[in-house]
C-alpha cells in the first residue's frame, strides 16, 4: 500500500516537474524572440538602407519595404572601397594581431595569475591604468616611439605591440586572460612541476590547451576590433596603398554627408552607398564570428579536463 | 648552477612571464604617462611652439575650479555609469544563463545578440543611423516596442517617459555584447560533474544558480564590473570627446592633458574600489 502511494506520489512531482520545465521553456523562447527583434533591428536597417534606390530616398512613405532593390549601392561602394586589395590587407593584420594578443597576453596573463613577485601590485596597477586610458590621449608621445623606430608608414605599430601585449586593447586581453586562469584549478600545473615540468612548458603544454573557452573569447574579440578600429591604422599608416577596409569607411562617409549638405539626395552617392560599404565591411567578420562561436561550443562540451 | 630557493625560483618565474610585457611597458605605456603627466604641469612658451614651460598645478586648477563643460561631462558620464552598469551586468549575465543552455538555435541566438558588437565598435554603429543612437533607439522603442495605438492611449506624457525608458534599455541591450561573450564563457568552463552532483542531492535551478554557479564565476564578474566601468568611462563617452576636443581642435595638449589625469585618477582609484569590494566574494584559487 505504502509502496503504491509512494509511487503515486512521485508521478505526480514528476509531472510537476515536467511542466513547470516546459513553461519555462517556453517563456524563455518568448522572452529571446523578443528580444531578438531589439538586437536585429539595427542590422536590418542597415541592409534595407543599402539597397534604397534615390528615388525610395525621396519618398517619404517607404521606409521598410522598398520598391526595388538597388544593387548599384554595392557596385558604387566596392569600387570606392577598392574592396578586393583593402579586403585582403584587413585580413592579414587582423589575423597576424588575433595571434600576437592570444599568444603575449595569455603568457603575460599567467604571470600575473598565478606567481607572486616583487612590485606585482605595481605592474598590476599600471596593467588597469594602460586599459583606463584611451589611445587618442597618448597618440603623440606613442607616435614619437614609432617614427624614432622608423616604423610609421608601416604596418609594424599596429601588429608588433599586438606580439607584445600592448596594441589595440591588449592591456584588456591580459586582463580577461587573468581572470579566467584565476577560475582555473591549479592542481594539474601542480602534478606537472611535481613531474619535473618546468613553468614555461607547463604553461604551453597544460595551460594553454586547456584554456580553449578564454582563447575564443579574445580571438572573437581582438577580431572584431581590429577588424573595425580606424583611428590608430589611420595615424601610423600614411600610404593609402595599406590601408585598412575600416580606415576608408569614414571617407566615405565624409563623401556622403559633402553630398547631402550639398542638397543633391538624387545623387547616386547617398546613404544608400554608405550603407552598403558598411554592410560590405561587416558581412566578413560576422561569417567569421559565425563559424568561430559553434567552435566554441563545441570546444566546451569536449572539454571535460577542466573538472577537479 | 647557483641554486636558488622554490620561492625564490617561483619570482623570478613571474618576471620570465611578464618579461616581454615590462620591456615593452617602458616604451609603450611608462614613456607616453611620464610624457602626458610632464605636458599637464606645464605650458607651451609660445603658440605652436614645442618648449615647454614648468607651471605647477596651474592646468588642474583651471579644469577643477573654472571649467564647467569639465564638471559637467564629469558629473554626465559618473551618472551614466552607477545606473548603467548594474543593468548591463544583469541583463547579459541572464542572456548568458539562458543561452549556455541546451536550448534549440542558440547558434542563431549567440549570433543575433553579437552583432550590435559587430557594428558598435569603431564607426559603422555611430554614422549607422544618421541621428546617432540615442535617437533611433528613442524613435524604435516609439514606433516598435510602443505601438501607436497604445501611445495615443496612454498620451503623450506618459507614452514619453515609457518610450524613452524603453530606448534607455535598448542602449543598454546594444551595449552587453562582449559581456554576454565573456559570461558565456565563464559558466560554460564550470565542470558539468558540479551540477551533476548537486541534482542528485536534488538541488533546485534556483539553488544551483546561487551556489554553483555564482561563485564559480566571480573572477568572471569582476572582469565584467572592471570591463563596463572602464568601457563606460572610457571610449566614446562625452569626457573623453571634450578631451578630445580641447587637446586636437582647440590645440590645447597641456590642459587637456591635466584634465584627462584627473579624470583617469578617478576611475583607477573607482577600479581599486572594486576591486577591493569584490574580493570578499572571490574565490581565487591560488
Amino acid at each position: 500500500m505504502s509502496v503504491y502511494n509512494n509511487a503515486l506520489h512521485i508521478g505526480k512531482n514528476v509531472r510537476r516537474f515536467v511542466n513547470q520545465r516546459t513553461l519555462v521553456r517556453l517563456f524563455m523562447y518568448v522572452f529571446l524572440s523578443g528580444l531578438v527583434f531589439v538586437f536585429i533591428y539595427p542590422f536590418l536597417y542597415m541592409l534595407v538602407t543599402s539597397l534604397k534606390s534615390p528615388a525610395d530616398f525621396n519618398d517619404i512613405s517607404v521606409e521598410w519595404i522598398l520598391n526595388e532593390l538597388h544593387w548599384d549601392n554595392y557596385r558604387l561602394a566596392f569600387t570606392a572601397l577598392e574592396y578586393p586589395r583593402r579586403l585582403i590587407n584587413t585580413l592579414v593584420m587582423t589575423v597576424l594581431c588575433i595571434l600576437g594578443h592570444v599568444i603575449s597576453c595569455s603568457f603575460a596573463a599567467y604571470g600575473f595569475a598565478r606567481f607572486k613577485f616583487h612590485g606585482k601590485g605595481f605592474f598590476f596597477t599600471a596593467l588597469i591604468l594602460s586599459i583606463i586610458i584611451p589611445t587618442e590621449t597618448i597618440i603623440v608621445p606613442l607616435y614619437q616611439v614609432f617614427s624614432k623606430l622608423n616604423w610609421v608608414g608601416t604596418q609594424l605599430p599596429i601588429i608588433v605591440p599586438a606580439f607584445l601585449g600592448f596594441g589595440l586593447k591588449g592591456a584588456l586581453f591580459i586582463f580577461i586572460f587573468r581572470q579566467f586562469f584565476l577560475s582555473l584549478p591549479s592542481s594539474l600545473e601542480e602534478a606537472a612541476a611535481i613531474d619535473g615540468c618546468g613553468s614555461v612548458r607547463t604553461f604551453f603544454n597544460i595551460v594553454f590547451p586547456m584554456s580553449k573557452s578564454s582563447i575564443m573569447v579574445c580571438t572573437v574579440l581582438a577580431m572584431v576590433w581590429h577588424w573595425n578600429d580606424f583611428f590608430e591604422p589611420m595615424i601610423y599608416l600614411g600610404n593609402q596603398e595599406k590601408f585598412y577596409l575600416s580606415v576608408v569607411l569614414p571617407s566615405i562617409y565624409q563623401l556622403v554627408e559633402g553630398v547631402e549638405a550639398g542638397g543633391m539626395q538624387e545623387t547616386l552617392f547617398n546613404d544608400g552607398v554608405a550603407m552598403a560599404a558598411t554592410t560590405l565591411i561587416v558581412i566578413p567578420v560576422f561569417i567569421a564570428y559565425m563559424f568561430l562561436q559553434r567552435q566554441f561550443m563545441e570546444g566546451i562540451e569536449h572539454s571535460g579536463i577542466t573538472g577537479e | 648552477m647557483k641554486k636558488l630557493t622554490i620561492g625564490k625560483r617561483k619570482r623570478l618565474t613571474g618576471y620570465v612571464f611578464l618579461s616581454p610585457w615590462i620591456f615593452s611597458s617602458v616604451f609603450l605605456l611608462f614613456f607616453p604617462i611620464t610624457y602626458s603627466l610632464l605636458l599637464s604641469f606645464s605650458e607651451s612658451v609660445a603658440a605652436g611652439s614645442f618648449s615647454l614651460r614648468f607651471i605647477g598645478l596651474e592646468h588642474y586648477r583651471e579644469a577643477l575650479l573654472a571649467d564647467n563643460d569639465f564638471i559637467y561631462s564629469f558629473l554626465y558620464v559618473l551618472k551614466e555609469t552607477v545606473v548603467k552598469t548594474p543593468v548591463i551586468l544583469v541583463f547579459s549575465l541572464i542572456i548568458a544563463i539562458i543561452l549556455s543552455r541546451n536550448i534549440k538555435g542558440r547558434g542563431f541566438f549567440r549570433s543575433v545578440f553579437f552583432l550590435p558588437v559587430l557594428l558598435g565598435s569603431g564607426y559603422v554603429m555611430r554614422q549607422l543611423l544618421g541621428q546617432g543612437i540615442d535617437q533611433s533607439a528613442m524613435d524604435m522603442a516609439r514606433g516598435i516596442l510602443l505601438p501607436q495605438m497604445l501611445q495615443e492611449y496612454l498620451g503623450p506624457k506618459i507614452s514619453d517617459m515609457i518610450s524613452s525608458f524603453l530606448s534607455i534599455i535598448t542602449i543598454v541591450m546594444w551595449k552587453s555584447g562582449v559581456q554576454i561573450v565573456i559570461f558565456l564563457a565563464g559558466i560554460q568552463k564550470i565542470p558539468a560533474s558540479l551540477y551533476e552532483s548537486a541534482r542528485v542531492d536534488s538541488a533546485t535551478e534556483w539553488e544551483m544558480f546561487w551556489k554553483i554557479t555564482l561563485p564559480m564565476i566571480s573572477p568572471i564578474i569582476l572582469l565584467n564590473i572592471v570591463y563596463t566601468v572602464i568601457s563606460s568611462f572610457g571610449g566614446d563617452s562625452p569626457m573623453v570627446d571634450y578631451l578630445k576636443y580641447r587637446g586636437f581642435s582647440l590645440g590645447e595638449s597641456e590642459y587637456a592633458a591635466a584634465m584627462g589625469w584627473i579624470y583617469f585618477a578617478f576611475v583607477l582609484v573607482t577600479v581599486g574600489l572594486v576591486f577591493l569590494f569584490m574580493r570578499r566574494f572571490i574565490k581565487e584559487a591560488e
